[in-house]
């Protein structure tokens, strides 16, 4: 089982270790992972602000890198819920008006995974073989969630982690409040939102709360780094990944 | 071109057509996905139903038992001031000369306002006697309404899996007696009773087929009226009714 | 009153609603209830909901594809049964139809119940502008015509208000004693309103179902004054958007559980009135004439739009605002018109020109929790990213029409923003096309990173990242990117296999 990853421009320049953890867990699981150097980003940015020609630019740039990739590797994974979505669900739509790249776009499609829906849905694994302790929540990302409709793999997953306490929090599928740009244009009503998150999280008791997309993640830690608060935030991969001593 | 020609010429070009289309595709046919309540629970739910509304439903053998059920609503006003439906079913039950023998108030019908012969002697009349001219009868009959405490109308049908009941306007004055007073009460013959909306809409649909068309007004009724407009916080009786009973009989007819 | 349109005015008016500490009380206690009511939904009877929604959206499909046939056919049967039917292109016509009927028939009184469609037409300024008193007589419109307000919320109009607001409101403006009892302000507003409806010439009434094979209109309600609005003014007057059509009687099942399922978490609402024609004898109870006004106001429009019409499948239930964090927090005032939330967001943008509302369908984060809610499983997100699209990258002439007029204020600042936001994605396209060239932006980043080093609050930052700055930590750009730490990893990881 050889996998390609698309560790995501997020992740690539902002939080690597992301990125790392995704190839160490997936190796600990038995597959391969091979990563093309070439690749950038999936064109979300533009697409979300209205700029479809952009976005098909980088989008068509992007196809080509992982169509590609699939013809030496199984799956495509992405350690975010939003991005994978954007290959999977977006770019056929995306590429409407362009028979050949609509075709290779619904093609690879079916090949990619976001990270915690391939380990539990391909790889049919749901123990995570590790250990952690304390009490940890989960947050799910709206496009994980409501566009890829996965929410049972990343709590699966989280629940078999041994000598964790694994507590659900209130309005668990409740936006962070980031939206991409959304946040930069609507500063306000983007932490106005997450406050409700942060507010959650706390009624939760845990000591970390994990989330599949490190823009989710770097909203919340923001706000938890503001006030102060001891709770620590973690993409799934690196709390699966890292045994503690 | 007309308004008309207009619109529907903008609606065809909207949607890609260049003329009026024949036959629109076929609509799904309509079938009931809801299951059908068993015969034996039909009037059980219908009672559940009404009363998690906040509807009062009363379960009544015969006709002296509507009477004691009403003198009870009766004693509950000093001067009670009544409005009875004119209908078939309500004549049946002889509730108007009954009524017309307790302290009640009867409200005249409309009929009787006309000056047509009451229907019974006893009738004590609630405002000035009115004109025959069809317009100011209306509005006498509509300011003596808003002085009643109770309006009794019967149904002619009910709806077990929401506790509705049906109501067809006409020459009984049933719109107005069932939504003024703050008391509505109604008589309902058990086997009236459908299970399910969609059975409803069905017979009222064949009722009315072959060229009749639905009454001007036919009103669905479930529990009393009330509003959450302040803060989502749920008060019954707003404009409408603020009790609802229903009186199921079979002594009704 | 004629309030202005606001939409233009969104970034500013967000920001407002969320400093306001009144409104910011009554949204944190509303969507106590919502969340409330979406549990209670959710644990439900799910099957029957799924059910519902899909064969609502089956009926609204071919309905709409067939409009012309379905709104022609529910004319012919209002008119056949004595029933008058006005075509109406725009909010001016409908209003001019209005206004002359209730002169000609000597209205000095009307009598409203809740009608969005009314609100969109802004029928009670035209009445008023002619002599005609227009009185509201939902609970929740009551309020927001006392208070000289728009609704709020497509269903609860005073959402905005706490209980202590409309006490507050209704002794000031009622002359009365104040009393914070919800039982107490209710019956009072009962009593004032009764007598209106006594002496009422005409009752206008939006529509919420129309059934085209019988000519009837179906108007829902909890509180009882549509059913008076019907019976006893001589007059009945129904405002209808095209879109409402329902084929057949029995459709209306479906949509008759969707509404007050989706709006309230009710299985039915108090009263339901199905209206059709004119009575047969004067004798009878109910209006003397029956006019229903078919409007297009812009929805001609709407349904040319393949990847738009679906904003008509809209059952104005309200469930969408109700999921919306956005709404949530903001209101519906700040939406700036008379459709708030999501299903506003949409809508207006289509209705009074993309120019005059380009905010609304980027105040989103495109959550889905609207898409989750609504009962006709509209597709909202993609709506709202299509509706980026045409207002980014500019096709004006799409949905131009004589609404599309320049706001008032010229934003010439809107307008160099947008070149710039043009120019950056340019840049950034020519970027990530190109793996030498992210590369080089990522060192160049670092670069200036160290330099400037971590900034935090108001300071030398430009001015969108200051406010990022003011409520949250600037991330930063790691050390070394993934990519180029890759070799290592790989290195690492394929030794620790081994091992």
């Amino acid at each position: 089982m050889r996998v390609s990853l698309f560790v995501t421009c997020l992740v690539d320049q902002m939080f690597p270790q992301v990125g790392e953890a995704t190839v160490e867990l997936l190796t600990r699981l038995g597959v391969e992972v091979t990563f093309n150097p070439e690749q950038t980003c999936c064109g979300q940015p533009a697409f979300n602000n209205g700029h479809r020609r952009e976005a098909r630019e980088v989008g068509a740039y992007t196809l080509r890198v992982f169509e590609r990739e699939l013809m030496s590797s199984d799956y495509i994974v992405v350690p975010s819920g939003s991005c994978a979505t954007m290959i999977k669900n977006l770019y056929p739509k995306l590429f409407g008006e362009d028979a050949v790249k609509e075709a290779t776009a619904k093609r690879i499609a079916p090949r990619v995974f976001e990270l915690s829906q391939f380990i539990v849905d391909v790889l049919g694994i749901e123990d995570a073989d590790t250990s952690r302790s304390g009490c940890v929540t989960y947050h799910d990302s709206c496009h994980l969630k409501r566009e890829l409709d996965v929410s049972s793999a990343p709590r699966k997953l989280l629940s078999s982690v041994r000598g964790v306490e694994f507590v659900e929090m209130d309005r668990a599928d409740v936006c962070c409040g980031f939206g991409g740009t959304f946040s930069v244009t609507f500063p306000e009503l983007s932490t106005a939102i997450a406050q409700e998150k942060i507010a959650s999280i706390e009624r939760s008791r845990a000591e970390t709360v994990v989330a599949c997309d490190s823009s989710c993640l770097m909203q919340i830690n923001g706000l938890l780094q503001q006030r102060g608060s001891n709770v620590r935030c973690m993409h799934l991969a690196e709390f699966l990944a890292a045994r503690e001593s | 071109m007309d308004g008309r020609e207009i619109m529907l010429g903008g609606i065809r070009a909207a949607l890609g057509r260049a003329s009026a289309s024949g036959a629109p595709e076929a609509l799904p046919p309509v079938s009931c996905e809801e299951s059908a309540i068993p015969p034996e629970d039909i009037v059980n739910r219908f009672c559940e139903e009404l009363e998690h509304v906040g509807g009062c439903a009363a379960r009544l053998e015969s006709g002296d038992e509507v009477k004691e059920y009403l003198e009870k609503l009766l004693r509950q006003e000093d001067n009670p001031v009544v409005a009875v439906a004119d209908d078939a079913i309500i004549r049946s039950t002889g509730l108007h000369a009954w009524l017309g023998d307790t302290d009640a108030c009867l409200i005249p019908t409309l009929r009787e306002f006309a000056s047509l012969p009451p229907l019974n002697s006893k009738t004590k009349l609630v405002g000035d006697g009115a004109s025959l001219d069809g317009r100011p009868l209306m509005d006498e009959y509509k300011s003596a309404l808003l002085k009643a405490h109770i309006g009794i109308t019967s149904a002619e049908y009910g709806i077990a899996e929401t506790g509705t009941l049906v109501l067809h306007s006409g020459h009984s004055q049933t719109r107005l007696i069932s939504l003024l007073p703050p008391i509505h009460v109604c008589l309902l013959h058990p086997s009236r009773i459908t299970g399910r909306m969609c059975d409803l809409l069905a017979s009222v649909r064949a009722a009315f087929a072959q060229g009749r068309t639905l009454p001007q007004s036919m009103t669905f009724i479930t529990g009393p009226s009330c509003t959450a407009d302040i803060e989502q916080t749920l008060v019954k009786g707003m404009h409408g009714p603020r009790e609802l009973h229903v009186l199921l009989s079979s002594s009704i007819h | 009153m004629l309030h202005a349109i606001e939409s233009e005015n969104f970034v500013e008016n967000q920001r407002g609603a969320l400093e306001n500490p009144h409104l910011q009380r009554a949204m944190t206690k509303a969507t106590e209830k919502f969340v409330a009511a979406r549990v209670k939904l959710e644990a439900g009877d799910s099957a029957q909901w799924n059910r519902l929604r899909n064969r609502a959206r089956e009926i609204k499909e071919l309905t709409i594809a067939n409009l012309d046939h379905y709104l022609d056919e529910f004319a012919a049967n209002v008119e056949r049964l004595g029933g008058h039917v006005f075509w109406a292109a725009d909010a001016e016509a409908a209003n001019r139809y209005i206004t002359h009927l209730a002169r000609q028939r000597g209205v000095r009184l009307a009598v409203k119940a809740k009608s969005m469609m009314g609100e969109e037409i802004g029928v009670n300024h035209a009445l008023a502008a002619s002599g005609v008193e227009p009185v509201e007589t939902d609970l929740g419109e009551y309020i927001v015509q006392l208070a000289g307000e728009r609704p709020s919320h497509i269903n609860m109009p005073a959402v905005h208000k706490t209980r202590g607001d409309i006490a507050e409101l209704f002794a000031e403006k009622l002359h009365v004693g104040r009393t914070d009892k919800v039982e107490d302000l209710t019956s009072l507003a009962r009593r004032l309103l009764r007598e209106r409806f006594a002496s009422a010439g005409m009752g206008i009434t939006g529509v919420n179902f129309a059934v085209a094979e019988t000519g009837t209109i179906v108007l829902i309600e909890n509180e009882g004054n549509i059913r008076l609005t019907t019976s006893l003014p001589r007059v009945h007057v129904a405002l209808m958007g095209i879109e409402k059509i329902v084929p057949r009687l029995e459709d209306l099942e479906v949509f008759l559980k969707l509404l007050p399922l989706s709006a309230s978490g009710q299985k039915l609402t108090a009263a339901v009135s199905f209206l059709t024609g004119v009575k047969d004898a004067a004798s009878e109870e109910g209006p003397e004439e029956f006019h229903v006004v078919i409007i297009d106001n812009g929805r001609v429009e709407i349904l040319a739009n393949p990847h738009l019409r679906e904003s008509l499948f809209c059952i104005r239930c309200g469930a969408c605002l109700n999921a919306c964090p956005v709404y949530q927090k903001i209101g519906g005032h700040a939406y700036g018109w008379v459709y708030p939330g999501p299903i506003g967001a949409v809508l207006t943008p289509q209705l009074i020109g993309r120019k005059r509302a380009p905010d609304l369908p980027f105040a989103s984060t495109l959550c889905g929790a609207c898409k989750d809610a609504c009962p006709l499983k509209i597709n909202i997100p993609e709506m709202l990213l299509h509706l980026r699209h045409e207002i980014k990258e500019g096709s004006d002439g799409v949905g131009a029409s004589r609404k599309e007029e320049r706001p008032r204020r010229t934003r010439l600042i809107r307008q160099l923003v947008n070149l710039a936001e043009r120019a950056a994605f340019k840049l950034w396209a020519a970027v990530m096309q190109d793996a030498g060239r992210y590369r080089r932006a990522g060192r160049i980043a670092r670069i200036v990173q160290r330099v400037f080093g971590q900034r935090n609050a108001a300071g030398d930052s430009t001015l969108p990242i200051k406010r990022w700055t003011r409520t949250r930590q600037l991330p930063q750009l790691a050390p070394g990117s993934f990519t180029s730490r890759w070799p290592e990893i790989s290195r690492r990881t394929k030794r620790e296999t081994n091992d």
